[in-house]
């Protein structure tokens, strides 16, 4: 069995697959303009589909958080929903709305006053970095000292690629010498403290969301049928304890689509041009859901994730080795077709391992391997090793019976000599 | 080993036993309007439905033409639509009943589909045909059969005269037209009328209408093959002493005073558009077609005011005349 496993070429062709895979890394060559598809595909992570294609939305009850359409924000129009939202005892109201400025007198001492006394609202503010070091942040932006005061923040940045798909959010980050707490964040721990010291515990810089509902899945309203249309005791029905989320998720065919629209996980056009799917208070909804029922999705650790693609590789080389050997001529569609097996397994197992528990595998690397394994084997035995007189005497197995045999035999011929010795003396 | 396992099988009988015993409820996760659905149940009031709301599974939920509401029930979704009536156990049943995919069958579809004929270009071109309706790059136009009933806007906002003929764009209908006058505020009906023709005179005072409220009127008719065609809300207030003395406001405007007696009228007519009194200014351009027939100029100017106010055949008609 020892001898079937461990073949000195399979174990050389191993070290090459990783060493071009490495070699590639290394040189970091942007080749993406030669293939429009793989440009598409930069941004690709399996789970995506998982999540635009498996998952069935919404998967659970989202009733916890209501959704208000503020529409092109009115502070006027503001000052009055937190009122009315307060009075009919909402848990948390998040105005994921930027006040950067002051703009009326009136209108403006109105909005603070309402933020005030409602007790429980969560203001957005943006985060900067000055010098553009990117090791700590240095400036709270997006909203005016006046507002800020009235009530908690939270800052709305994301981070994301150059596609700007947002998968990831930062629970916190350090501005200066203070902690600024991500608008999600402040919210949950406003609402559920607990949850939020949970969120603390796992001590993450940044966590990846677990996307498990879009706008239509949320109870959602327009500000203004909110504000003008319900009675305070109609509306305690709806908002009471819950966490109430004001921005811009609007439901007009005619609304910009691009305004405050992101690329997520659930776009199903996950490669190539598309139009943003989520609006960002849904993305916020979606973090805050996470963290209120802590779903966080676990991921492998890169070590394991590493050595499995590792061990998968080395399994593979040998089988397709073993098919070059012994059938020769089929090789070609024979690998392939294996190829493509172990691909949709492999597809099928992450994800499985996704859907059904939430672990995250990072298998890039196997999977890298497994595509160039049959390119490698070919080269090695009919370039390399034709070439390299030095890779013909490597043995194909390693007898461990005739080095045991020899081992004892070593040990027994240094006893004779000892024994030999002895008696000479 | 094996009484364990009895015992994990009967928890799970039982759990499983709780959950069927608790129905699931409907929740309503959005509406388009605050009003025209509602919710009734026998021997209770009519509720009024809004996004939040929980309701059971009996009961019946009325929808208003145009009026629709997303709801989930037991994880699924759906959008009902009026003017419709839904029974909330047939609509429990059948989404009951409705199955739910595996992940093993979602798997399976996404792997199958991802080998299209239209994955590349040439591939596309020779199943056109197939994939022609995938794409549209166009936006539905006026001719929305969402208001198939069309109204001239000059029934909306202020109105001076209590004998008003409404009329309203003939289309084939199976019995009549519904003629509804309703107030904004109470949503009540103040008035409901069958008529066989496309137009309804009314006398206002009848009706004692509020200066001070905001009606709306519609019409409705029911399609040869069935289907409701409605008419956009146009919405008016009963006001003639308001326009009296916008009309006795403009007179005695000195800009107005300063003019030629033909510019009087024009400046008239164009400060009663503005300040919404179409239907007088309506009279006001009949008035005077009237009593000069020969002037091609007022006949322009109406023809346009009518274009403005979506009163396109009567314009054309208009122009046609003073040929």
């Amino acid at each position: 069995m020892l001898k079937r496993l461990i073949q000195p070429h399979s174990i050389i062709i191993t070290v090459l697959i990783f060493l071009f895979i490495w070699l590639l890394n290394f040189l970091q060559l942007n080749m993406h303009y030669l293939d429009p598809f793989n440009n598409g595909l930069k941004d690709y992570e399996i789970t995506d589909i998982v999540y635009s294609y498996l998952f069935e939305h919404p998967s659970e009850d989202m009733s916890q958080i209501v959704l208000v359409n503020s529409g092109q924000p009115d502070r006027v129009r503001i000052a009055q929903l937190v009122d009315k939202l307060s009075a009919a005892g909402a848990g948390v109201i998040g105005l994921d709305i930027l006040f950067e400025k002051r703009l009326n007198t009136t209108i403006d001492s109105n909005l603070q006053q309402s933020i005030k006394n409602a007790g429980n609202v969560i203001l957005a503010c943006e985060l900067q970095d000055s010098d553009g070091m990117y090791d700590k942040f240095d400036k709270i932006v997006g909203i005016h000292p006046y507002f800020e005061e009235a009530g908690d923040i939270g800052f709305v940045n994301f981070p994301a690629n150059g596609t700007k798909t947002i998968r990831i959010f930062s629970p916190q980050e350090k501005v200066n010498q203070d902690t600024a707490f991500s608008f999600a964040t402040a919210i949950v721990q406003k609402f559920k403290p607990e949850a939020a010291h949970k969120l603390f515990e796992r001590n993450r810089p940044v966590e990846y969301i677990h996307f498990v509902a879009n706008k239509s899945d949320f109870v959602r309203y327009e500000q203004d049928r909110l504000i003008d249309s319900m009675s305070t005791e109609e509306l305690r029905s709806v908002v009471e304890n819950k966490v109430i989320l004001v921005g811009y998720v609007a439901e007009d065919i005619w609304a910009n689509p691009l305004t405050d629209r992101h690329y997520t996980p659930l776009n199903k056009n996950y490669v190539g041009k598309s139009i943003p799917d989520m609006y960002g208070v849904v993305i916020h909804a979606n973090v805050i859901n996470m963290v209120l029922k802590s779903q966080y999705i676990k991921t492998v650790p890169k070590w394991f994730a590493n050595l499995l693609s590792v061990i998968f590789c080395y399994l593979n080389v040998l089988i397709i080795h073993w098919i070059y050997f012994n059938f020769h001529e089929a090789f070609h569609g024979i690998t392939r077709a294996l190829q493509i097996i172990e691909f949709i397994l492999l597809f099928f197992i992450i994800a499985l391992l996704f859907y059904h528990f939430r672990l995250k595998l990072e298998f890039r690397l196997g999977i890298l391997a497994l595509l160039l394994a049959y390119d490698i084997i070919m080269i090695y035995e009919s370039l390399i090793k034709r070439r390299i007189p030095l890779f013909n005497r490597i043995p194909n197995h390693i007898n461990f019976k005739l080095l045991t045999i020899k081992k004892r035999q070593t040990i027994d011929d240094i006893e004779k000599t000892n024994e030999q010795n002895t008696t000479d003396q | 080993m094996r009484k364990k396992l009895w015992l994990i099988f009967s928890l799970n009988i039982f759990y499983l036993g709780i959950c069927e015993a608790q129905s699931p409820q409907f929740k309503v996760l959005y509406t388009n309007s605050s009003s025209g659905i509602v919710f009734e149940q026998q021997g209770q009031s009519q509720k009024r439905v809004f996004p939040g709301l929980t309701l059971p599974s009996t009961g019946s939920m009325v929808f208003e033409a145009g009026k629709w509401a997303d709801l989930m029930y037991n994880g699924k979704k759906k959008r009902l639509q009026g003017p419709a009536s839904y029974d909330m156990a047939q609509l429990a049943n059948s989404m009951k009943s409705e199955k739910k995919s595996t992940f093993l069958s979602r798997f399976w579809k996404f792997v199958n589909n991802s080998v299209s004929p239209s994955d590349n270009t040439s591939q596309l071109e020779k199943y056109h045909k197939e994939y022609l309706t995938n794409a549209r790059a166009g936006i539905s136009g006026f001719g929305d059969a969402k208001y198939a009933i069309k109204i001239p806007l000059y029934f909306s906002e202020l109105i001076a005269d209590a004998h008003l003929k409404f009329y309203w764009d003939s289309i084939p209908v199976r019995n009549g037209y519904i003629f509804e006058i309703t107030s904004r505020e109470t949503e009540q009906v103040i008035f409901k009328a069958i008529t066989k023709s496309n137009t309804l005179s009314l006398n206002l005072d009848e009706l004692n209408l509020d200066p001070s409220e905001v009606y709306e009127w519609m019409v409705k008719a029911v399609k040869p093959a069935g289907e409701l065609a409605v008419s956009p809300i146009s919405y008016f207030s009963f006001v003639p002493n308001e326009v009296a003395d916008l009309i006795q406001e403009i007179k005695t405007d000195d800009d107005y005073q300063d003019l030629e007696d033909y510019e009087k009228d024009m400046f008239l007519l164009y400060n009663l558009e503005e300040e919404g009194a179409y239907h007088t200014a309506y009279l006001t351009y009949q008035k005077l077609i009237n009593e000069n027939p020969d002037n091609k100029l007022n006949q322009q100017l109406f023809a346009s005011f009518l274009a403005r106010m979506n009163a396109l055949d009567e314009a054309i008609r208009t122009i046609k005349a003073g040929k």
